[in-house]
């Protein structure tokens, strides 16, 4: 399935320039009280839905900006931001 | 001891020789090939300046009193010197014609000249041409000249400046990339443009090109 982004510098663009960064987890968990347990959870773990997720990408062969896009796992498709994931 | 002069070489082979060189700052700069006639050119431009620029505070930034633009895209052309805004927190200057200007200090500057090569295509259609090495698209959305697009020519990682038209309808778009593919590049955009008769072409020919498109401009 064929992919395509849109870089929010370049516009849209075939996914063969972008590189994947991984589930966007929300922000980086307080080191104070933290526990190993979560510690894990943040750094490896991933919900890995099938629908849609909001994800990090890098647009490596073009501007280098990273940012985040909702994409549908199930259709390969980049969807409109859902503020509710 | 022996007197060792620096040799810096432009890392752009052409398929001939050039009619005319001259030496310039360690560099051998092509100044004339045979054949050049009317274009449309090729010319090796990697002999000049090239300065990256990286800071969160890029608007704080003026070389050579130049303010560096605004959004990513955007171009300024001013003094032989092009800059382009690439992102959020980079940009980069070319020294493109005229003469070279004093190294830019501050710790945000990073001198990329050896690092990095740099081609000029002139043409009646440059695009025509370029087009058939990249997906890159040109015409839209329309944008004002100069600017920038980032992405792959002949699936390299490319900033292709597009300059504008100069004074006799002809126009010109600068090509970026890392020195390694140098060669390959030159040989790719010869190919592509080989039906539309594209040759190597020296500086005089460029500096020519650049003048008459500042004159036309400044009209």
């Amino acid at each position: 399935m064929a992919l395509n982004l849109n870089c929010p510098i370049c516009g849209p663009r075939s996914g063969y320039e972008f590189r994947f960064g991984g589930e966007d987890k929300g922000p980086r968990p307080a080191e104070e009280g933290a526990t190993t347990a979560l510690w894990l959870a943040y750094a490896h773990l991933n919900r890995n839905v099938a629908g849609v997720q909001r994800e990090w990408w890098c647009h490596k062969d073009g501007c280098g900006t990273w940012f985040r896009v909702c994409r549908d796992t199930v259709t390969n498709c980049e969807v409109p931001t859902v503020d509710t994931l | 001891m022996e007197n060792r002069i620096m040799e810096r070489k432009s890392p752009v082979a052409m398929p001939t020789a050039p009619e005319q060189v001259t030496r310039r700052g360690d560099w051998t700069v092509a100044l004339r090939y045979g054949g050049e006639g009317a274009g449309p050119w090729l010319v090796d431009l990697s002999h000049g300046a090239k300065w990256d620029f990286q800071s969160a505070a890029l608007e704080t930034l003026t070389p050579w009193g130049m303010a560096i633009p605004e959004k990513p895209g955007q171009c300024r052309f001013a003094g032989g010197m092009l800059c382009s805004r690439l992102n959020r927190t980079q940009a980069i200057a070319w020294h493109i014609a005229g003469a070279p200007p004093p190294a830019p200090g501050g710790e945000a500057v990073t001198d990329v000249s050896d690092a990095t090569m740099l081609l000029a295509l002139v043409a009646v259609d440059p695009t025509g041409i370029l087009e058939k090495v990249t997906a890159l698209d040109f015409q839209r959305p329309q944008r004002p000249w100069p600017f920038v697009l980032q992405g792959p020519v002949a699936h390299v990682p490319c900033r292709v400046v597009h300059l504008g038209p100069g004074a006799d309808g002809t126009n010109a778009l600068l090509i970026n990339c890392a020195r390694g593919y140098a060669r390959d590049m030159a040989h790719a955009l010869l190919a592509a443009g080989d039906e539309f008769g594209l040759r190597p072409a020296g500086e005089q020919a460029w500096n020519g090109w650049v003048a008459a498109m500042e004159q036309s401009a400044a009209a």
